[in-house]
């Protein structure tokens, strides 16, 4: 579907009128085959508010009608209740003339009204919000449900009362009940891009699955009120999120809606949870089998779990608390936060995360008295990664009494969210005044990562570090400052040094100074090609991590985002991925794509996406998480991660996202971060290849692979140079053979050979390599070497193995998702020619100037220039007479 | 002989793969049922786990397995309107 362009009132337009249906095919599927099968009376449609109900009855009534069925629509409402037979006025009789009704007499005629109005097909009867309807309209409804040939649909909201004459209907088998469910993740995000198109930015369809638990009214509701507060915003051509995912007076008037009926008492339940869900019973005054929680959690206002030996009442969906948070009154906000903290003092932390919740309604409720509590809590929330909570509390502890702990907690949680300039300036004011050597080292470290991955200061970071190393000595404690000085290195493109320190690391017999070099180690280690050494490492320190957890909890992500790094530059694919899901399921709110952690996932996955040639996918990645992979300690990731983005919209001929990407690379660039260089580099050398700058990026794509060469990064060095034959530069051939024996696994001797193959002009070779790749999952290259073959053998008239390998490179280019390279381009009717492209091209074969063809088209010569490069590219022509021909062959 | 058995039983180790990856991406209720159904639990338990009544269970598990199916299907196949039944 196309997007919705341009100004708010078109927003609006497309979410109010034409909210597509997604993600209810099967039930609707479902409703039609019971309407129409024999003996079929129809389907109770039942779901909670909003979950798209009377959007799925009224897609039911169109495919009915498209039958030829006649249909009536009924809709129930709480005002007319009190009125009987009030929603089915329309089909009512006069009552007899003596004004005495016999009901069933009644009900005979108003079911014989009813038939008439059917079709030669048939009638189908809907009754929207049928638990709405009064008790004789009710007993009506099921009277046609027992003896009419009309068919029926009712929808009728989950855990409302329901008349019982209704609740007959399916309890006595007499219709289908069909409960419709909140939408899935997937279904959500289709949904966002069926209603706003393509160009939405990566994030905003996640946030908003989290925040509408897969209702498409509140998802419609959310849309409207950004779209009005200007939160929704459309720039740059891309709809873009400004702020937190949050409702406003529609949604507001629509959640108050659901409650309006609520008894003063269970509002202030409700209210209550919303400031601290979740809590047990007891916590809202209530025992666990009270009718109170049990009406609310009928109407899907609460939900209630067991967690351990603790019953849990949550609110029932994420935007009832928003909603119930924002209408409360600071006062009484307040008072709730108060009595919440004195509950849980009184009853007993028993858990590790009931001392952030007691420090957090402490702080909310104005009570600052325990610094102490607040310094753990602080802690606590940065475990967790609640990296604003942990800033709060820590700035709270030190406003009434500073501490070196305090300090450290508030430096630590400011180097996270990228404030270096004020870290370094709280981190500097504890020095000296360390409790012990740990202290001393967990300072240190913390400096160091502000100066270094912050403000890009590498010669301080050292100095901090070796100073601390100084007044250590032989101390244990300096195990985490040799492994940071490792992780500099590597992170700095020295990886030779990384390599000579980091082996002893590795082997130390201290299993922290193991794991607080496993990073740097592994990363040097991983680009010279020692993948077999990294992951024999990263196996014994998962094991240190796992015994080591409460100590340090983020030991088990360092070693597998390690392992990550080093599986899929050795072309390991499937286990990257498998390593990604399961670090993505076990990692919590931290491995959320909005979150650093959840962005350097997806960062993988994009690139593991792009290596697979599958550059939509890796579009989709790599556009996750966008804002969140910069911060803190993946400082220089967004570089990396934007260059990579810029290859993959240039293997689609996306110019302008390639363009702006390779923009944004430049701009985010570290200089003092170097780990990622190569492979960024080579990316936007690919960038350079797609925009028609073929010998710039060969110029590029050389400095990079010296570069590697001179600091031993083999796996580097092996992916540069073969990007450089791909580009038909086989003198790289008898480096990446020497190559082969240097990098462990099956990508660098797939290299040589393919190389090797190139320059034999070996259509078995080719055919070998092809093959080769493709069971390593690349794609893309596996098809280039597939139609090398093809060319060969074209050349040496081996027509039916030509055309079997120019069909194997079309079913492996069909996995590619539209992706070319030039290897590709050179044999043209894999890839035809834009209209633009066409044109250009025709003018040049008729005999005129690149000046000319610029002023007849009215574009630049450069223009011009970029269309026929792509265009000899395409047809795998090198001059203009060759382009004529191969025009007038495609002509006839 | 062993080969064959060994084929088999990776090839059904890959199927339980797949279902469970498949079951994963349907509605939270879907899935919960689809598994439950699979372990051979009765009406009673899958519709208190799921909230809904025993007499929504049967069409719950029909919508869920036609869902999971559609996910093992082309995206095309999953996405386009369903075809109209005729009498």
């Amino acid at each position: 579907m196309a997007g919705v362009r341009g100004d708010l009132s078109s927003v609006l337009g497309a979410a109010v009128r034409a909210w597509p249906l997604v993600g209810r095919r099967q039930e609707l599927s479902y409703v039609l085959e019971t309407l129409t099968r024999g003996g079929g009376r129809g389907v109770v449609l039942a779901g909670e508010a909003g979950v798209g109900k009377t959007r799925l009855a009224k897609a039911a009534r169109e495919a009915i009608v498209d039958l030829g069925w006649a249909t009536e629509w009924i809709s129930a409402t709480m005002s007319a209740r009190s009125v009987p037979l009030a929603a089915l006025a329309q089909f009512l009789p006069p009552p007899d003339e003596d004004n005495q009704v016999d009901q069933l007499a009644y009900f005979a005629r108003v079911r014989r009204a009813i038939a008439s109005r059917a079709s030669e097909s048939g009638l189908l009867l809907i009754v929207d919000d049928a638990h709405a309807l009064d008790e004789a309209s009710a007993a009506l409804v099921h009277h046609l449900g027992v003896s009419s040939p009309t068919a029926l649909i009712l929808t009728v909201r989950a855990g409302e009362p329901c008349p019982d004459a209704i609740t007959a209907l399916w309890k006595e088998g007499l219709l289908d009940r069909l409960d419709v469910q909140a939408l899935a993740r997937e279904e959500v995000h289709e949904l966002v891009v069926a209603t706003l198109g393509d160009d939405v930015d990566g994030a905003i369809p996640e946030s908003l699955w989290r925040a509408c638990n897969g209702n498409a009214l509140y998802l419609r509701e959310l849309l409207i009120d950004a779209a009005t507060a200007r939160t929704l915003t459309y720039d740059d051509a891309r709809w873009r999120w400004n702020g937190p995912v949050a409702g406003g007076p529609r949604l507001d008037e629509l959640v108050e809606g659901r409650m309006a009926a609520l008894s003063t008492d269970r509002r202030r339940v409700l209210e209550v949870l919303a400031v601290g869900e979740p809590l047990p019973p007891a916590a809202l005054g209530l025992s666990a089998t009270s009718d109170v929680l049990a009406h609310l959690e009928r109407l899907g206002l609460v939900a209630m779990a067991v967690d351990g030996n603790r019953l849990d009442v949550r609110i029932g969906h994420p935007l009832h608390a928003e909603v119930l948070r924002r209408r409360l009154p600071v006062a009484d906000h307040r008072r709730i936060c108060c009595e919440l903290a004195d509950w849980l003092s009184e009853t007993g932390s028993r858990r590790s995360g009931d001392v952030l919740r007691v420090a957090t309604w402490r702080l909310d409720s104005g009570d600052i008295s325990d610094p102490d509590l607040l310094c753990r809590a602080a802690s606590l929330a940065a475990a967790g990664h609640d990296n604003a909570a942990a800033e709060r509390l820590a700035r709270a502890a030190l406003a009434v009494q500073p501490s070196f702990a305090a300090g450290l907690q508030l430096g630590a949680v400011l180097c996270r969210q990228a404030a270096f300039g004020e870290a370094i300036q709280v981190l500097g004011r504890l020095e000296g005044s360390e409790p012990d050597d740990a202290h001393v080292a967990r300072l240190a470290f913390t400096r160091s990562q502000a100066l270094y991955a912050g403000l890009g200061r590498r010669v301080d970071a050292q100095h901090v570090l070796e100073h601390a190393l100084t007044r250590l000595g032989e101390s244990e404690s300096g195990g985490i400052l040799r492994g940071q000085l490792v992780a500099i290195m590597a992170m700095s493109g020295d990886t030779t040094t990384a390599r000579a320190i980091g082996l002893e690391l590795l082997d130390s017999p201290d299993e922290r100074t193991q794991l607080r070099s496993i990073t740097g180690a592994g990363a040097a280690f991983s680009v010279a090609g020692q993948t077999d050494l990294v992951l024999r490492a990263t196996d014994i320190a998962l094991e240190a991590a796992l015994r080591l957890h409460e100590e340090l909890p983020a030991a088990a992500a360092w070693v597998m985002s390690t392992r990550m790094f080093a599986l899929f530059l050795a072309g390991r694919f499937d286990e990257t991925e498998q390593l990604v899901n399961l670090v993505e399921a076990v990692g919590g709110p931290q491995a959320s794509p909005g979150q650093p952690g959840g962005a350097y996932l997806e960062l993988v996955r994009g690139r593991v996406a792009l290596a697979r040639g599958q550059a939509q996918t890796a579009m989709r990645h790599l556009q996750v998480g966008a804002s969140a992979v910069v911060r803190g300690e993946n400082a220089g990731l967004d570089a990396w991660r934007c260059a990579l983005l810029a290859e993959a919209a240039a293997l689609v001929g996306d110019n302008a996202t390639a363009m702006e990407a390779a923009k944004n690379s430049e701009e985010f660039f570290v200089p003092t971060i170097l780990r990622y260089e190569g492979d960024r580099r080579r990316a936007l050398a690919w960038v350079m290849t797609l925009d028609g700058r073929a010998s710039t990026a060969v110029r590029e794509l050389l400095a990079v692979a010296a570069m590697a060469a001179d600091d031993g990064q083999h796996v580097v060095e092996a992916n540069t140079r073969h990007d450089l034959v791909r580009l038909g530069q086989l003198d790289q051939s008898a480096r990446l053979a020497e190559l082969a024996d240097e990098v462990d696994g099956v990508l660098g001797v797939a290299y040589r050979d393919h190389a090797a193959a190139l320059v034999a002009s070996d259509v078995a070779q080719l055919e070998a390599a092809s093959q080769r790749f493709e069971e390593i999952g690349l794609l893309l290259i596996a098809a280039e070497a597939a139609q090398a073959a093809s060319a060969v053998a074209t050349q040496m008239g081996l027509r039916s193995r030509a055309a079997a390998s120019t069909r194997r490179a079309t079913t492996l280019l069909a996995a590619c998702q539209g992706a070319r390279t030039p290897a590709l381009a050179a044999f043209g009717t894999l890839r035809p020619l834009s209209e633009r492209e066409r044109e250009v091209a025709t003018l040049a074969g008729k005999g005129h100037t690149n000046r000319e063809i610029a002023d007849l088209l009215t574009v630049s010569i450069r223009t011009v220039e970029t269309h026929l490069y792509q265009a000899f590219a395409k047809l795998g022509v090198t001059n203009r007479r060759q382009l004529r021909e191969r025009l007038e062959d495609d002509v006839t | 002989m062993v080969r064959t058995e060994a084929a088999s039983g990776d090839a059904a180790y890959r199927h339980l793969m797949n279902w469970d990856e498949a079951t994963s991406r349907l509605p939270h209720a879907h899935s919960l049922a689809l598994r439950l159904a699979q372990l051979g639990a009765d009406h009673q338990l899958i519709a208190d786990a799921i909230g809904i009544e025993p007499e929504g269970v049967d069409p719950l598990l029909i919508v869920a397995h036609a869902k999971l199916e559609a996910l093992n299907s082309p995206s095309d196949e999953r996405s386009k309107a369903p075809a109209a039944p005729t009498r």
